[in-house]
């Protein structure tokens, strides 16, 4: 047990953790804009999914991580923008057609990887983003080393984090995507237009799947692999309801499940009587029961997956 | 006529005052030498084959009240939700100080100078007044909103037009009579010259009507216009100049307030003369005790204790009203009483056993039946049928085997529509197809399927056209003489007056007073509300 709690074991884990919070603190920080809109973005893992390959592709090709990372975000909000049109303006139900995103993505990524890359033993792989290590702040004992030598998507997530909760809480705009989340109808009828900020909503929470997704394949792995996001997108959604739609408290549920991801791929390299599917499950199991201790008492968006009808009597 | 800028400023257009002398003109001068603020021309609007707007002419003028009268269903909101750009007419045009304006959505008529008090209020909830009042400022979107800037000006804007109201607080927390008044500033914020209210009064206590047609007063002392839709004939009469009487989504006709009465308007709207007397029904004597409350404690829905220990008892066959102004309590008694809400403290017994525990249906198998103020919610199941509904709050339906035998559930609903005159295409109608009326009459013939122990209503006739409540009161009268017992809330004394047999006052939670009807006046029992003594001092 007491390897468990060195140094060597810990420092590493929780600077894994604070890598694998990222895509979580990306996805999650969109959802909660687009739930704040009144939309349930549950295409979030699809989006992710797509953007993955799709950056790595465009990073493969043109040689450059950040016009990669840009193909995954706008890949992201693209498939969004599928969401947007079926939920926003064909008024239809936002989880069907969410489900129906994430069932597509799988199936399109698998052929158009195949289609591209063939099916061969050696992978396809790009360079990873290089961490960057901050002056001074890096130089703190154990603290520096888990948080301030990363690349720079991390430092991106976080900083997105606390400039979203700036729109939400001081902008006008914030004001209007509340307004529209919780009572479309009084928003309209202070003339907000209620389709745009959903739209928004939409857009903006793919885009940040996207450059989650692009965190995975160029960010830190490198390589694009079958369903590499893996569920993630959907422990973006219980990060969101964790947060209680706080952008910057969301960041901290994240870092939570990241280093619980983190503990899981340690736990299972280190071998052990267990089944690795246990640990795989983990990260998941973990999500149901912080849920289940910390899920009560919220109060979500009024209008939260209700389409908006204008002339509806 | 009046400058419009096309920022929002805090300054009023005072240019208007001049005109106010207007006031001591010929009616008829002031229509040839002005031109209206607002004038519609041939306004249609039709939903599916429904046309609930014909070719509708309306005309306001700077520093009067236009009424709009009509029944349920007579086409009033929709032509407002048009002014106020809520809906596209198919037809018709709209000018505005003798400008022709297009006007396709809320934004449009914000920047046009109209302004509009919903029916139901477009507020959003978590939000403070100053939030909601924010989110029609026009500015850039990015940059960071100037809260006390906003905040200073909604004080000065309280402080001019005299409108007391928290406006920090979530508008939720707010009463409703508060939360119309949030919405007020809202028009006036905005600068508006064009203000429509619709059906302001329906929601208020007597009291707080008052206080709004001051407020309105006010506004049209400075040169504004006011749309003003109600049922109520007597405020029509007392705060407006001109009205319009719309029927079936047409105008009949438009008149001077001066040459106008009650009866008059009556047989313009009804199209008939319709009696507006109940008959006398309070010969016979109260029998045994059906419910009670003993020391009777309940939370409102934001877990206040707002009922604080009452004592009551409902007689077969009496008509126990209850005053009040919103939110002392009479909400959670009634809801107590039908099972719906659980006690706190104290004890509910029906025919003397002790149900406060039970569950609601409990209370429907003991024969109480419950008409709750909320109909589209609470009331009914707004996207179920009708014959569905008719379910509600019944628990041993028509049944063939285990199976419930919708034939005789879609028999009952029909006979129960036939007899109770609910307009509607069928049993297979959603209920939230129904005008208020109607629904309400719906909700009335399911409640008196059996005739109950205890009927109780809460604001049965609110926002309900003369004729629909005219029909409540009767049905309520009716069973009462079947020896049912009945708890009135109501905002309208001309109601509790006439129907109770005894009216009890309920201030911050106890029964302050009891009184029967024939003894007391409106004065008396709306000091009582107030929380004054008795005598006629306020404590």
């Amino acid at each position: 047990m007491n390897e468990f709690l060195t140094a060597a074991f810990l420092i590493p884990l929780f600077a894994a953790g604070v890598r694998m919070s990222v895509p979580l603190i990306l996805g999650s920080v969109g959802e909660v804009v687009a739930e704040k809109t009144g939309v349930m973005n549950i295409g979030l893992e699809g989006q992710m999914l797509i953007a993955a390959l799709i950056s790595f592709i465009g990073a493969y090709f043109t040689g450059s991580l950040a016009l990669g990372i840009l193909c995954g975000g706008l890949s992201g909000m693209l498939t969004a923008l599928i969401s947007a049109f079926w939920c926003v303006n064909r008024k239809q139900d936002q989880s069907v057609v969410g489900i129906m995103v994430n069932l597509f993505a799988i199936g399109f990524t698998n052929f158009l990887y195949r289609a591209i890359f063939g099916v061969r033993t050696d992978r396809a792989k790009v360079e990873i983003l290089e961490s960057i290590k901050i002056p001074v702040l890096s130089d703190i004992p154990v603290i520096g080393e888990i948080f301030f030598d990363q690349n720079i998507l991390v430092y991106i997530a976080v900083l997105m984090a606390v400039f979203t909760l700036y729109v939400l809480k001081r902008t006008r705009f914030g004001l209007q995507i509340e307004a529209t989340g919780e009572n479309p109808k009084a928003a309209r009828s202070a003339g907000v237009r209620v389709k745009p900020v959903r739209y928004f909503g939409y857009m903006f929470c793919g885009f940040m799947a996207g450059i989650a997704g692009a965190f995975l394949s160029c960010g830190i792995v490198g390589a694009y692999t079958e369903n590499m996001s893996a569920g993630r997108g959907f422990i973006c959604l219980a990060v969101t309801i964790l947060a209680r739609w706080n952008p910057v408290l969301s960041v901290l549920a994240a870092l939570l499940f990241g280093t619980v991801q983190a503990l899981q791929l340690r736990l299972q390299a280190m071998g052990s009587e267990l089944p690795y599917q246990f640990f795989v499950a983990l990260p998941y199991i973990v999500t149901l029961l912080s849920l289940m201790l910390f899920g009560w008492n919220i109060h979500a968006p009024k209008a939260l997956g209700k389409p908006y009808n204008e002339e509806q009597r | 006529m009046m400058q419009r800028s096309d920022c929002i400023n805090g300054t009023l257009p005072f240019e208007c005052s001049m005109e106010i002398c207007g006031s001591e003109m010929e009616d008829k001068d002031r229509m040839q030498n002005r031109t209206p603020l607002l004038e519609l021309k041939g306004i249609t609007k039709s939903f599916g084959s429904f046309v609930a707007n014909d070719h509708i002419d309306l005309r306001v003028y700077p520093g009067e009240v236009h009424a709009v009268l009509g029944e349920n269903g007579a086409g009033k909101s929709t032509l407002m939700n048009i002014i106020y750009g809520m809906y596209k007419p198919d037809s018709g045009t709209i000018s505005i100080n003798g400008e022709k304006v297009r006007i396709r959505s809320p934004k449009d008529a914000i920047r046009h100078k109209i302004g509009m008090v919903h029916q139901h209020f477009m507020l959003v909830e978590v939000l403070s007044a100053i939030d909601n009042i924010s989110l029609l400022e026009d500015d850039r979107l990015f940059v960071p909103r100037d809260r006390k800037k906003v905040k200073e000006r909604i004080e000065k804007l309280q402080q001019q037009y005299h409108i007391d109201v928290d406006i920090e607080s979530p508008v939720e927390q707010l009463g409703i009579g508060m939360q119309q008044k949030v919405e007020i500033l809202k028009l006036l914020y905005t600068g508006a010259d064009v203000l429509i209210f619709d059906e302001p009064t329906a929601v208020l206590p007597p009291q707080e009507c008052d206080s709004l047609f001051e407020i309105i007063g006010n506004l049209t002392a400075e040169g504004k216009g006011v749309i003003f839709i109600s049922h109520k004939l007597d405020e029509v009469l007392r705060i407006s100049r001109r009205i319009t009487v719309l029927t079936r989504g047409r105008v009949v006709k438009e008149l001077d307030a001066s040459e106008a009465d009650r009866e008059g308007l009556v047989r313009l709207m009804v199209g008939e003369d319709i009696d507006m007397q109940i008959p006398d029904h309070r010969e016979g004597t109260a029998g045994e005790v059906v419910v009670s409350a003993r020391g009777l404690r309940a939370r409102d829905k934001r877990k206040v204790m707002t009922l604080n220990g009452v004592d009551l008892d409902i007689h077969a066959g009496e008509i126990v009203g209850i005053a009040g102004v919103d939110g002392n309590g009479q909400t959670e008694l009634a809801e107590t009483l039908a099972g719906v809400r659980h006690a706190k403290g104290g004890k509910v017994f029906i025919d003397g056993t002790e149900v406060s525990t039970y569950s609601p249906r409990t209370f429907v198998r003991n024969h109480i039946q419950y008409v709750p103020a909320d109909r589209n919610n609470i009331g009914s199941v707004p996207d179920f049928p009708l014959y569905e509904n008719w379910l509600l709050r019944n628990y041993d339906p028509p049944r063939r085997g285990p199976i419930i035998d919708y034939h005789k559930v879609r028999e009952e609903a029909a006979e129960a529509i036939e007899s109770y005159d609910v307009r509607t295409r069928g049993v297979d109608e959603r209920t939230a197809q129904l005008s208020g009326g109607n629904l309400q009459k719906f909700i009335m013939a399911r409640s008196l399927r059996e005739t109950p122990k205890l009927l109780i209503c809460e604001y049965p006739t609110r926002g309900l056209d003369i004729r629909a409540a005219m029909f409540i009161r009767e049905k309520i009268v009716e069973a009462k003489k079947a020896g049912c017992g009945v708890l009135l809330l109501s905002g309208d004394f001309d109601e509790l007056f006439s129907l109770s047999d005894r009216l009890i006052v309920m201030y911050k939670g106890k029964i302050v007073g009891e009184r029967r009807p024939e003894e007391t006046t409106v004065r008396e029992i709306g000091m009582l509300m107030m929380g004054g003594a008795a005598d006629g001092k306020a404590d």
